[in-house]
């Protein structure tokens, strides 16, 4: 077990060495100067600009640029952004809350949606509930969150006229913070339910067509015993892997629906960044957005040998 | 794979095995598409109007002269559309194969060569999937610049480590098997062993990847041009048109729903696609049994064929349940 732990926690470390070393690269090849915000184009100083370069750090070479980054990022330091006033750790530190609750909001969502679903259309396998679910899933994977958004906040401006859009932070009042953020995180709840519902469908099909089902149901157990207690458990198993993956990408993944629902989550913070090339914003919110993920996933690691007690025996 | 199961099973009972058909989720999937690409071929060739002039009055309803409308500045919507399918079939697709390409050749070799060489290459696939695509997609973009082609290149990438997983699998339990054995053994060099022996046997999971990418690439696409950064004004994009008229969503409501539509088509199609082959490369077991209504009745018939089906259960059905999970599990990056 601690040998499992160690060398999972060895294989993490390793992906997130080569996903700096991903991130910094691909930030340097950006065309366009970080600091093009600063100039006067009228009458450029290039003295003055070398100078804010040299205080940026921006003349040194690549390599002694990464190590002196990555020391920061070590120490929760991500410099500061070159183009927003401010420390991109406290930039961060006021989005990454909301990018967390809405990505929170919507596993539950899908969750809370897509098993029963998948359940529903496993054990009813070719008749209308499978059906229903199956023809369901498939057009919302196949819908754009975004077309969902736009539809729902027109929708909403012609009816109902809730107060959907206008995201002022959850320490003044969280109950309305909540309520901004329900329904994006029922919209991606909806899709992400549509993917859980198609996978638990599948693992569960899997599942009941195996030998010690059958054996079980001749043995006299009653078919709902047989899904809820037998089937289930295994059947989960990889859709814990799929959901905490969801739950992993959908912290940055959210680009869309923020921008949709004017939401100042990870997402659009990296926009921002891209937009006008601001090398530590957008370093910081991608290496974060991939820590997330990778540290999801090794909590997930953690957590088979629980749910499974066969990987806890091959894992010794 | 399965074939050799299918033998056995009709050997079996006696009977000569049922030729395998695909689907209708292969050929809905297959004929939506078609639909839309002899839509877009006719209207590239013979538009019925100029997609880029005004040829009517603006925000237009239907009528004969524009059957689905016209737009703010008064350009046919069915032409533009048409395009806008057009440019998103060609990119998903291309996009897909160029990922294919890349990831397959990572894939075999890491699977093939082992050792330090496939490590290094699932780590660095293991910290490009740490991403989501679209956010890769974004940042790459910016570096190669918008349009077309740069859009085929930074989702072609971004999608590569997908296909070297799913790849990747499938050969490490192929390296043992007595063919490829025997292969390298009589001296076949490296290269020709990966390239006529491995490749060959790994293209059930590749279509099926090939076609859920590409209906990954639509939903990506739309997205990117939404956000502004894919395909470029004046050629026309479902994406940003959504985008563009939401203004005049209350005028004409059209405007939004037709785009909407062509993007739910387009990855639909692909996804249709995918469960086509999927189903028919490595058809499901039937459930031992079944929930509700009628299945007490129907019981005992049931467990009979499944019993049969499981009797003759190879350890290459294995395999392919082995791989479909794989690629189920690599599949899904959401946007």
């Amino acid at each position: 077990m601690t040998r499992y732990i160690i060398s999972r926690v060895f294989s993490s470390l390793f992906v997130l060495l080569v996903l700096s070393v991903l991130v910094f690269s691909m930030v340097r090849i950006i065309p366009g100067d970080p600091l093009a915000a600063f100039a006067d184009p009228a009458n450029p100083d290039p003295a003055k600009l070398d100078a804010l370069r040299t205080q940026l750090g921006l003349d040194q070479p690549w390599i002694t640029q990464y190590f002196v980054w990555l020391l920061g990022v070590v120490q929760g330091d991500f410099g500061r952004a070159i183009t927003i006033p401010g420390e991109v750790s406290g930039l961060i530190a006021t989005r990454l809350p909301l990018s967390l609750t809405l990505a929170v909001m919507a596993t539950v969502i899908g969750t809370a949606l897509g098993i029963p679903a998948g359940v529903l259309a496993a054990t009813r396998w070719r008749r209308l509930p499978d059906t229903v679910v199956r023809g369901l899933s498939f057009v919302l994977l196949a819908t754009p969150p975004f077309v969902l958004g736009t539809v729902l906040i027109l929708v909403n401006s012609l009816t109902l006229r809730l107060p959907l859009v206008g995201y002022a932070g959850a320490a003044n009042d969280p109950l309305r913070a909540f309520g901004v953020l329900l329904l994006p995180a029922l919209l991606i709840g909806i899709v992400l339910a549509a993917i859980i519902a198609r996978y638990t469908r599948g693992t569960l099909l899997d599942t009941l067509g195996q030998d010690f089902v059958r054996t079980a149901r001749a043995k006299g157990a009653s078919p709902g015993r047989l899904v809820t207690r037998h089937a289930l458990r295994n059947a989960l198993i990889p859709v814990t892997t799929v959901i905490g993956i969801e739950l992993a990408a959908l912290v940055g993944g959210t680009v869309v629906i923020e921008a949709v629902f004017s939401l100042p989550g990870m997402g659009s913070l990296l926009l921002t960044g891209i937009r006008s090339s601001d090398y530590p914003i957008i370093q910081a919110t991608v290496l974060l957005i991939g820590v997330v993920y990778v540290v999801i996933n090794f909590a997930v690691d953690l957590l088979y040998p629980l749910i499974d007690p066969r990987v806890r025996v091959h894992a010794r | 794979m399965t074939v050799t199961r299918e033998l056995a099973l009709a050997k079996v009972a006696g009977k000569r095995p049922a030729r395998r058909r695909f689907g209708p989720a292969f050929w809905g999937g297959a004929g939506i598409l078609g639909v839309i690409l002899i839509l877009a071929g006719w209207m590239s060739f013979w538009p019925m109007h100029d997609p880029f002039a005004a040829s009517g009055t603006p925000l237009g309803g239907p009528s004969a002269e524009h059957f689905l409308g016209t737009d703010n500045l008064g350009r046919d919507t069915f032409t533009r559309l048409a395009l806008a399918a057009r440019t998103s079939l060609v990119i998903s697709g291309a996009a897909a194969l160029l990922g294919a390409a890349i990831g397959t050749f990572f894939g075999l070799i890491a699977g093939y060569v082992g050792g330090w060489v496939d490590a290094v290459i699932m780590r660095v696939v293991d910290a490009i999937l740490a991403l989501p695509a679209i956010l890769v997609a974004l940042v790459v973009g910016v570096v190669i610049g918008n349009g077309p082609w740069p859009l085929i290149l930074a989702l072609g990438l971004v999608f590569a480590p997908g296909f070297a997983r799913v790849m990747r699998a499938p050969v490490i339990a192929l390296r043992e098997r007595d063919f490829v054995l025997a292969a390298t053994l009589s001296g076949v060099r490296p290269h020709r062993v990966i390239a006529e022996h491995l490749l060959p046997n790994v293209l059930t999971p590749l279509f099926v990847q090939f076609a859920s990418v590409a209906s990954q690439v639509v939903l990506i696409e739309a997205a990117l041009s939404y956000l502004g950064q894919g395909v470029q004004a004046p050629e026309p994009s479902a994406g940003r048109m959504i985008s563009e008229f939401t203004r005049f969503m209350q005028l004409q409501p059209l405007l939004i729903i037709l785009p909407s539509l062509v993007i739910i088509l387009l990855s639909a199609g692909w996804n249709l696609l995918a469960d086509g082959m999927q189903d028919y490369l490595a058809p499901r077991r039937e459930p031992a049994f079944s929930l509700g209504g009628r299945s007490k009745r129907r019981l005992p018939r049931r467990a009979k064929t499944a019993a049969s089906d499981s009797s003759t259960a190879s350890a290459h059905d294995t395999r392919t349940e082995q791989s479909r999970t794989q690629q189920s599990r690599t599949e899904k990056r959401p946007s």
